[in-house]
């Protein structure tokens, strides 16, 4: 993924004319365009949860308990998902659960990739001994098993959305700065970099002006496959319990607390489970098609998608 | 092809049953509404087998078959049948000689005696006399030894042969429940309990013996031939563990289990046979009664009426408990004050008694842990939105377990904690200590009258006077609403139809009781 | 080669050094095993005489060499939750882990390969698409969602496989099948790209004009080459279930193995055991790493090793 390296001269024909290409691209890509309508849903219905959502999603009614989704016998349109162990309305719960998918995945995109695409380009641009510390780590940490660590951690630590976003980005930066690398590695190659450097652009400069250009395209595409990933590992952690702690909402806790209900309500473990495979598959759609669109070499393959270490890393 | 033809016929055959017997069976076990209830009520017609193998399934795997070092729960539904105790209990909890010919006698204040049954063997052929009480004493209370168990037996200083078939157990002060302890504490043989593979061959006086242990995969246990005592039909019972509710449900159904424990109150309905009795563990939260707004009385008393008990106990635990009556004892324990009724349901007095405390919109910290007991963290949360109904404003935290140990023991007492508190030895001291006592490690009161009264019952050795003293106890409590006292919960099994069984109050899974039919 | 092997070798002596110091501090400072072993309640002067026989009463760095010391012996000293040798327990469970995970790698590799390279010989045609975007699917699932829903519809429904514990062969499938799915769909992913890449190459090319019969080429030189980094996603995944992953999987079938085992010292607050775990997965780990640089040299003698 590193070898994307185009002239950055080569891609301005025309704001317009390029965003009706890119529109038409994705139109015509209909996995990638249901990747975004996936990923501007979970925005939209995060933003608008309190507008959207049919009941308070704390609101209990012990008389309620268990009520199944509408289209079965004793389901009804007031609780459309059906209600959870406490009488809880499930679509609210579902609607409210998408905040902290977004809210973790944004954040955990956020921290890792400006860590790991700080570190990649001192790594990748400076070279010599400041590459060799950093590698060094990273194959070190690499070796490290990393979820038992999280786990360990997360049972002493209590955990809470925010020490999740604080904790995530250990393990995740490291795709960020290898790839970083791999993309100034091969930029610095190039013969305008040498020849500006030659001239005696400064580095700063060179920086910004010849290697960020390059770096935007498969970064975005990573960050997007690493916000699936960030919402796959929230939903892991709080399904084993060492994650969002009740009251508060997530996908994955609702999904444990269905878990001891799969006799008689299997609704509470379908749905917040589908919401998060959707999200996820949305997410990874989209960064596929991304990658296509971004790299011309992937663009061969039409449909090439997230491979090894940055496809779909969840737990 | 095969599968709905199997199906099919096993239809017919289960209408057939239904159509020649009723259908579901009621009984009542001592200390509370016991019933099993289930699809194939064959109970009344079918003869026993003549013998038969059963599984049972444990939400957990035993951390060992040392009946003395661990404290449990599943360690014990195995050791339970492979050894025994000085007294037992009936299955309504009444305490009653076990391996003790007959009720212990006080010889002094610090001195009990037992008198045991004779002719009685461990399965490894040692004998069972007065030397293996003695050893088994000296073992447990061994601080080198370093029993979990060593706080139900923090009283005893030793044990002495007086002959073969005569044993005194010595108290650091009276003890008046030594009894009781006694009937919580395992013999063990005294020369094998010596040998360090001891917990890999157990070996008691039990109707079972000890066949193999596959970690991770099963327990084995046979019948004993030479047992002492009587015993059901079963030749062979399986241990298995599982600790998803649901899995053990799914493992029932498809006939891969006789007995599972802890079957989820709403599954009952999928159980083939189902049982539910009145269990030791009554889930409560201990209110801080020296800072902050629950210092109040009113506060405390409008916390008790703010919650609806009942609904709590049909809805969520799905009929599966019953409200407790203002004390965090059974009926069956020792001390139990039958003269106390519960908080009623009133959410205008309690909203009234806010308003009267000045206590409208306070903040109250309610602090729960999560999947440690049955349906803890619910529980927490339906009382959260009960005081919400009220006016005040409760503050709803779940901690993982460690964490919530912290707070549950710490010198910092939380404005309210959830605990189930649970009593093995079915007499109010232990609970009182720990939880009405200003020291006891639970408690958040400063009532020093309170704490000399159960202070004077751990000696007293008048039984009328030490149970007038924990009725008194227990009324003060509930008048200054030093807890909010919810529920007794049931244990609740599920059972395959060719099983019969009645559960025992004390929670105990004695396959020597359990008959399987043909 | 020998200077390689030493390299790592202390690489690893590192990470097992770090690894250790990270789970020993964590839990020491803030864990207290004590209180989750007793009842709820013991009395403090019998939590306090208990923690003095378990050692936790001495200075933390006096515990920390003293564990340092025997670690570096293999005696973690006995598990506080089992009271057997931890090591002893760890090694009873870890191969049920690599039987569940050798058995989802067999599962996704006779699955995925075939796949991709159909895949891979028509890119972009109607096969590919679907495949590639059932790839997606399965990397999407949670895959604790999806043992639930096969425990539900394999297990409850048809009740055609054993859901839980680990006797027979058959009690594997349904784990087998939740681990190998995201395995399966990478490895799709990965082989469809491998061999795109080397069906471009020119020397395929060529003998693409030497009228060497398609199929023969398929299966001789270019699988061949896409061998390597099929090679390296397994080792990968063995890693990855060593270092965590299993934990959901083994949880959710109460699959006793090593991550099952993880879980249940956590909520038990056993630290002994806990340090068993980690230290041999991590050593684990590295050994696996070494292990697949010698391979990779062995099947590709160009490969330098650094």
């Amino acid at each position: 993924m590193a070898q994307t390296v185009a002239a950055p001269g080569m891609a301005t024909p025309g704001i317009s004319r390029r965003f009706a290409s890119v529109v038409g691209e994705l139109w015509k890509d209909k996995a990638g365009f249901f990747g975004l309508i996936v990923m501007s849903s979970l925005i939209l219905v995060a933003l608008a949860a309190p507008l959207l959502a049919p009941h308070d999603p704390a609101a209990q009614s012990l008389s309620d308990r268990l009520v199944p989704p509408f289209w079965l016998e004793g389901g009804s349109l007031d609780h459309p998902l059906g209600t959870d162990n406490l009488g809880r309305d499930v679509l609210s719960r579902i609607i409210f659960g998408s905040r902290v998918s977004l809210i973790v995945g944004l954040g955990v995109v956020l921290i890792a990739g400006t860590v790991g695409t700080v570190l990649g380009l001192l790594a990748g641009y400076n070279g010599g001994r400041v590459d060799t510390v950093i590698m060094r780590w990273l194959d070190t940490q690499l070796a490290f098993p990393g979820l038992l660590l999280y786990l360990v951690i997360l049972s002493v630590v209590r955990p809470s959305l925010l020490v999740l976003i604080v904790i995530l980005p250990i393990n995740a930066w490291m795709v960020y700065a290898l790839l970083v690398r791999g993309v100034v590695l091969s930029a610095k190659e190039t013969p305008y970099v040498e020849a500006a450097e030659i001239v005696g652009a400064r580095p700063r400069r060179i920086i910004f002006r010849h290697i960020l250009p390059n770096l935007a395209a498969p970064l975005l595409t990573l960050a997007v496959l690493e916000f699936a990933s960030a919402i796959l590992a929230e939903a892991a952690l709080s399904f084993l319990g060492l994650g969002i702690q009740p009251p508060a909402m997530s996908w994955g806790l609702d999904v444990a607390i269905g878990r001891e209900y799969v006799f008689n309500a299997w609704w509470l473990v379908t749905f917040p489970g589908l919401a998060i495979a959707l999200t996820v598959l949305g997410a990874n759609l989209f960064a596929s098609w991304l990658r296509i669109v971004a790299d011309p070499h992937e663009r061969e393959k039409r449909f090439a998608a997230g491979l090894g270490s940055t496809g779909g890393r969840g737990a | 092809m095969m599968r709905s033809k199997r199906e099919g016929l096993a239809l017919i055959v289960g209408l057939l049953l239904v159509a020649c017997s009723s259908g579901t069976v009621s009984t009542t076990a001592g200390g509370g509404p016991a019933t099993t209830s289930g699809g194939g009520g064959t109970q009344a017609t079918s003869p026993p087998a003549e013998s038969a193998d059963i599984t049972i399934i444990l939400a957990g795997e035993p951390t060992t078959l040392d009946p003395q070092i661990r404290d449990d729960g599943n360690e014990r539904a195995v050791s339970d049948n492979i050894y025994e105790t000085l007294m037992a209990r009936t299955p309504e909890g009444e305490l009653v000689p076990g391996l003790a010919s007959g009720e212990p006698t006080q010889v002094d204040d610090t001195t009990w005696q037992f008198t045991l049954q004779e002719g009685v063997t461990f399965h490894n052929g040692e004998p069972f006399n007065a030397e293996s009480v003695v050893a088994s004493v000296n073992r447990i209370i061994d601080p080198d030894f370093a029993s979990e168990q060593v706080s139900f037996f923090s009283t005893i200083s030793g044990a002495e042969a007086v002959d073969d078939t005569t044993v005194n157990i010595l108290t650091n002060e009276p003890d008046p429940i030594l009894p009781a302890r006694m009937y919580w504490m395992k013999m063990v043989p005294a020369t094998a309990s010596a040998d360090a593979a001891f917990a890999e061959n157990p070996s008691g006086t039990g109707p079972y013996r000890f066949v193999e242990w596959v970690r991770g995969d099963h327990v084995t246990l046979e019948a004993n031939p030479d047992y002492w005592g009587e015993s059901g039909n079963v030749s062979t019972v399986t241990y298995r563990f599982v600790p998803e509710a649901g899995t053990r449900l799914s493992a029932l159904i498809a006939g891969d289990a006789d007995v599972i424990t802890n079957l989820q109150p709403e599954d009952i309905g999928s159980a083939p046979q189902s049982a539910s009795v009145t269990g030791l563990e009554h889930p409560m939260l201990i209110i801080n009664t020296t800072e902050g707004a629950t210092a109040d009385v009113r506060v405390r008393q409008a916390m008790n009426l703010a919650v609806d008990k009942q609904a709590m106990a049909d809805e969520l635990f799905a009929g599966n408990a019953t409200v407790d009556q203002c004390q965090i004892l059974s009926e069956s324990f020792f001390g139990f004050n039958p003269d106390l009724e519960p908080y009623g349901y009133d959410p205008d007095a309690a909203r009234a008694l806010i308003a009267e405390a000045g206590a409208e919109g306070a903040t109250v910290e309610l602090i729960g842990t999560s999947g440690r007991w049955l349906k803890d963290r619910e529980v927490v949360e339906v009382v959260g939105n009960f005081l919400s109904e009220v006016g005040l404003v409760p503050e709803v935290q779940i901690f993982e377990f460690d964490e919530y140990l912290n707070r549950l023991f710490g010198d910092i007492r939380p404005p309210v904690i959830y605990v189930t508190s649970s009593n093995e030895l079915l007499d109010a001291d232990r609970q009182l200590s720990a939880y009405y006592h200003l020291d006891g490690i639970g408690a958040s009161n400063d009532d020093a009258e309170l704490a000399g009264w159960i202070d004077e019952a751990r000696s007293e050795t008048d039984v009328a006077a030490r149970e007038g003293l924990y009725h008194q106890a227990v009324q003060k409590a509930c008048d200054e609403a030093y807890f909010l006292f919810m529920l007794n919960i049931n244990d609740v099994y599920g059972m395959s139809e060719r099983l019969q069984w009645q559960p025992r109050v004390d929670a105990k899974i004695l396959v020597k009781e359990m008959t399987v039919s043909a | 080669m020998g200077r390689f092997l030493l390299k790592r070798i202390l690489q690893g002596a590192i990470v097992v050094i770090g690894v250790t110091v990270v789970v020993f501090v964590v839990t020491r400072l803030i864990g207290d095993p004590v209180r989750v072993m007793l009842p709820l309640e013991a009395t403090p002067e019998q939590r306090a005489a208990f923690a003095a026989q378990l050692g936790f009463d001495r200075p933390i760095y006096v515990q920390f060499f003293d564990f340092i010391g025997s670690a570096l012996r293999f005696d973690f000293g006995n598990s506080l939750w089992q009271d057997r040798p931890a090591l002893e327990i760890v090694l009873e469970a870890l191969p049920r882990t690599l039987l569940l995970v050798g058995a989802s790698m067999v599962l996704a590799v006779i699955i995925a390969i075939p796949l991709g390279i159909l895949t891979s010989l028509r890119p972009g045609g109607f096969l590919d698409r679907l495949l590639v975007t059932l790839s997606l699917t399965g990397l999407s699932m949670p895959n604790f969602w999806l043992g639930l829903l096969l425990i539900v519809i394999f297990g409850v429904q048809l009740q055609i496989f054993p859901i839980f514990g680990s006797g027979t062969l058959a009690h594997a499938v349904l784990p087998a099948v939740t681990f190998a799915l995201p395995s399966a769909a990478r490895l799709v992913m990965l082989t469809r790209s491998a061999m795109i890449d080397e069906l471009n190459k020119s020397y395929v090319q060529l003998v693409k004009a030497k009228n060497v019969p398609f199929r023969r080429l398929v299966g001789a030189h270019a699988f061949r080459n896409a061998a390597v980094p099929v090679m390296t996603m397994t080792g990968w995944e063995v890693i990855r279930a060593l270092a965590g992953y299993s934990v959901v999987v083994e949880t959710v079938f109460a699959w006793p193995g090593l991550g099952f085992l993880a879980i249940q010292s956590i909520t038990r607050q056993d630290l002994i055991l806990l340090q068993a775990i980690v230290f041999v997965v991590a050593l684990m780990i590295i050994t696996i790493n070494i292990l697949m640089d010698l391979a990779y040299k062995y099947i590709d003698p160009r490969i330098k090793l650094t």
